[in-house]
């Protein structure tokens, strides 16, 4: 009899114990949503403005044209109340002089005086030439609010001998 | 003397009467029932009614009147409750507006004073880019130039809006301080706006972060600063400029 009410109490202990790590889980879980959004994009969801067609390989965005491609590179914004913590610009730069460069562009329009406004970030360039993947990155940066859209705007290198430099992934991190 | 005192229980039924039947009337009105009107007083009133020498007519005639008062204040609980409705809603939508953390109330501000705006709720975009804005310009008059820096800065710009890809976009008027400029930009009446800040945004020959504001009617102001600085931003709460 004793032991079957040793039995049931020890049931008990780890039924509570359970449900209170599962709960302790959940609620680590909802504050980790809460507290921040960071995406990366693959360079293919780029949008070309000027310059030849790109190329796309593996969802990075190429340039196989024999001048610079300008492209724009879209973020979401579904931080509505937060602005822009860091972001950063994956790329390959393989020609020998010219330089990738990104900068990160919010961008609002304002019904009142029918004017675009846009905070544009700083340009950040990459440096020679090599298969390694470099980073351009920004800390905190544009406006914030949920009529405000994010972009990257990007200068991609020509074809050098063949060798092509490609967007490779973006990333933006709303906290 | 008779005849006084008849008079007198006369006017005592008839107050005892309408009394009785206002009670009644306020019962109707205060039940949950929704009672549009007053409802016929039942037999034993009219009765009652008769023995103080009433009327049907003159019960009537009461009754008209409260009715009519009852709907005057049924109109007007009406208004009230629908002004208590948009208050509630104007309580819901408020937004506390930016308040100046370093200026006391009534005290007079200057142009070139500095203000700094607390933040301690997000402020909504339209307020923070009008913010911005007089931050930058106070900020941008607020500097000591740097006049080899700001001479090779403006050389590079004019240079920069003579490129092909600034067709159509044309510098009026650049002015450099020790780490930010400004810039007033007019685009060709036929060129579209759209268009032109795009090439702007890729074409610009300035790296530094920039705020940039286009209106319709083609005027583009921008405010950019030196590498290595920011622009003040209400966000961080403090200006940029010394």
């Amino acid at each position: 009899m004793k032991r079957k009410i040793n039995q049931s109490a020890n049931f008990f202990t780890s039924y509570v114990a359970g449900a209170a790590a599962l709960f302790f889980a959940l609620a680590i879980a909802v504050n980790s949503a809460m507290a921040g959004d960071a995406k990366t994009y693959p360079g293919s969801m780029g949008v070309k403005y000027s310059g030849g067609n790109p190329s796309y390989s593996s969802s990075m965005m190429g340039n196989p044209n024999t001048s610079y491609m300008y492209v724009d590179l879209p973020a979401i914004n579904d931080s509505m109340s937060e602005s822009v913590n860091n972001a950063w610009v994956g790329v390959l730069d393989r020609h020998y002089s010219q330089n990738v460069r990104c900068s990160f562009n919010s961008v609002y329009w304002n019904n009142t005086h029918d004017t675009i406004y846009g905070w544009w970030g700083g340009n950040k360039y990459s440096d020679g030439s090599s298969n390694d993947r470099q980073v351009l990155s920004w800390g905190r940066v544009g406006g914030s609010g949920d009529t405000v859209h994010h972009y990257f705007s990007c200068r991609v290198p020509a074809t050098y001998n063949g060798n092509r430099s490609y967007i490779i992934s973006y990333h933006v991190n709303e906290d | 003397m008779p005849n006084k005192s008849i008079k007198r229980v006369q006017i005592i039924s008839a107050a005892a009467v309408v009394a009785l039947i206002l009670g009644y009337v306020m019962l109707q009105a205060n039940s949950p029932e929704k009672n549009n009107k007053v409802k016929p007083a039942p037999d034993a009133l009219l009765s009652s009614a008769n023995k103080a020498g009433l009327t049907q007519s003159d019960l009537d005639h009461v009754s008209g009147e409260i009715n009519e008062e009852l709907a005057l204040l049924r109109n007007h609980l009406d208004m009230l409750r629908a002004n208590q409705q948009a208050l509630k809603k104007d309580i819901e939508d408020f937004q506390p507006a930016p308040v100046a953390n370093n200026i006391q109330d009534g005290q007079d501000v200057k142009e070139g004073d500095d203000i700094r705006l607390s933040t301690t709720s997000p402020i909504p975009v339209e307020q923070k880019v009008q913010q911005q804005e007089v931050m930058l310009e106070q900020a941008f008059y607020a500097q000591e130039p740097d006049p080899q820096w700001a001479d090779e800065t403006l050389d590079k710009l004019y240079a920069g809006f003579e490129s092909r890809e600034m067709q159509g976009i044309h510098l009026v008027d650049a002015s450099c301080a020790s780490t930010m400029c400004q810039m007033d930009i007019v685009i060709d009446q036929d060129a579209s706006m759209e268009d032109s800040l795009q090439h702007l945004a890729h074409h610009r020959s300035w790296d530094g972060p920039t705020f940039v504001a286009a209106n319709q009617s083609g005027q583009i102001k921008i405010y950019f600063a030196r590498d290595g600085h920011d622009l003040p931003n209400p966000d961080t709460d403090e200006p940029a400029y010394p």
